[in-house]
């Protein structure tokens, strides 16, 4: 019985994994499929992911979703002051692919830009949501250097691009992030930034060119 | 002196598999030293691996090993023993010039071909089709100098700040993950260490 078990866990499992990933890779995308971006403001890769996934989406014609996080990663993971402090160098050589520099050298934590995934979260259904979402980042990690995010010049940037102050009350806010956070893992993923396109994950940072292959050849199929 | 580049790898990572073939082709292309670092893996020294994630690995290197045309697929996860065995068979590999070969071949046997590396005949034929001889390769099993080295490996890893496989370190910094070579690369460009290109006679440039 335990070789048998063990044979289940080792060898025909992974194998059904596998077959079942690439059967879903050739499934053609339904009519009214999204891409899912479900990212938190103090994660570096944000910043390369979505700026591009908005390219993609625009291209393709496909609505992009954005679902901010607070909450992420492995519960007591012992390596995550590591990640955090590794994600900032490596997001910073993928921005140099396109020619880009991080301005940030430290990690932010997720208390340090909260306000933001607040603010974004206040946008839900608004038209404002990509854009301020997309320019608090930029300033975030490409402008602001290594000092901490201050929420008046944050307002300011909310005011230009919606038109509104942005809100004071945020228990609401609050709700919806954490609604967010248990989609996300309800849905198969923990991490920041996950794309998920008809039901495929995705780190979004690192495989874009993935994605636009995965949006090319569901548009031709379907 | 010779530049360096640290190749930290899993046998148990399907990442440090997709990276293999590519990362050996470095030092043709550059003139570095590839110092080899064979490391315990991440569920052999208490970093937490959750069920998503697990998955998530799985089809994205089925994903990434499609694109890449490598073999994926047929599996036998070799943690535990085969792992042992294929880290301490690695030591002797390198001491032997043999490296690149078996560590290519068997990595390819555990995510391409479902080979139980924890059992003798299939890790010998494995051994014996990259040129190493069985006896030396139970000798090497049993060998506590080349455990040691793993740990020493493994925990130069952690030294650095690193946890995950493939890294590589060139000139105090860290690229992980098999999808960053070229990143390395692009470094190794600007530390003006790229070999120049061999002109091939006969051939129009």
């Amino acid at each position: 019985m335990t070789g048998l078990k063990e044979r289940l866990r080792r060898r025909w499992l992974p194998r059904l994994v596998v077959a079942l990933a690439r059967r879903q890779r050739a499934r053609p995308l339904s009519g009214d499929a999204a891409i899912e971006l479900y990212f938190a403001c103090d994660d570096p890769g944000a910043v390369i992911a979505l700026p591009a996934l908005l390219a993609l989406a625009h291209a393709h014609g496909v609505p992009l979703q954005l679902y901010p996080l607070i909450a992420r990663g492995i519960a007591d993971d012992p390596a995550a002051e590591a990640r955090a402090r590794h994600a900032v160098r490596d997001a910073d050589r993928l921005a140099r692919r396109d020619g880009r520099r991080l301005s940030r050298s430290q990690p932010l934590t997720a208390t340090d830009t909260a306000f933001l995934a607040r603010w974004i979260e206040s946008l839900r259904g608004q038209p404002g949501m990509a854009a301020f979402a997309a320019a608090a980042l930029e300033r975030l990690w490409l402008v602001d250097g290594d000092t901490l995010p201050a929420p008046d010049a944050y307002a300011a940037l909310y005011r230009r691009l919606t038109g509104s102050a942005p809100p004071i009350a945020e228990a609401g806010a609050d709700t919806a992030l954490a609604a967010n956070h248990r989609r996300l893992r309800r849905l198969g993923h923990w991490e920041s930034p996950a794309a998920r396109i008809g039901g495929e994950w995705f780190f979004a940072h690192e495989r874009l060119a993935q994605i636009a292959e995965c949006l090319d050849r569901r548009k031709a199929r379907a | 002196m010779t530049a360096t580049v640290e190749y930290f790898f899993s046998f148990r990572s399907p990442y440090s598999y997709l990276s293999a073939a590519r990362a050996f082709a470095l030092p043709a292309r550059y003139d570095i030293e590839l110092v080899w670092r064979g490391v315990r893996p991440m569920a052999m020294r208490g970093q937490p691996l959750p069920r998503d994630k697990q998955l998530y690995i799985l089809r994205d290197a089925a994903r990434e090993a499609d694109r890449l045309g490598l073999p994926f697929g047929r599996i036998h996860d070799p943690l535990g023993d085969g792992v042992w065995r294929c880290l301490c068979i690695a030591e002797l590999a390198n001491q032997r010039g043999l490296l690149a070969g078996f560590v290519t071949r068997a990595a390819q046997a555990i995510w391409g071909e479902a080979v139980e590396v924890a059992a003798d005949a299939p890790l010998r034929a494995v051994c014996e089709a990259s040129g190493l001889d069985w006896a030396d390769c139970q000798r090497a099993i049993a060998n506590a100098d080349y455990r040691a080295q793993v740990e020493a490996n493994t925990a130069r890893l952690a030294a650095l700040g690193q946890w995950g496989v493939p890294t590589f370190v060139h000139d105090g910094e860290a690229y992980w993950g098999q999808d960053r070579i070229e990143d390395l690369e692009a470094a190794l460009d600007r530390a003006g260490l790229r070999r120049p290109v061999t002109r091939i006679e006969g051939i129009a440039a």
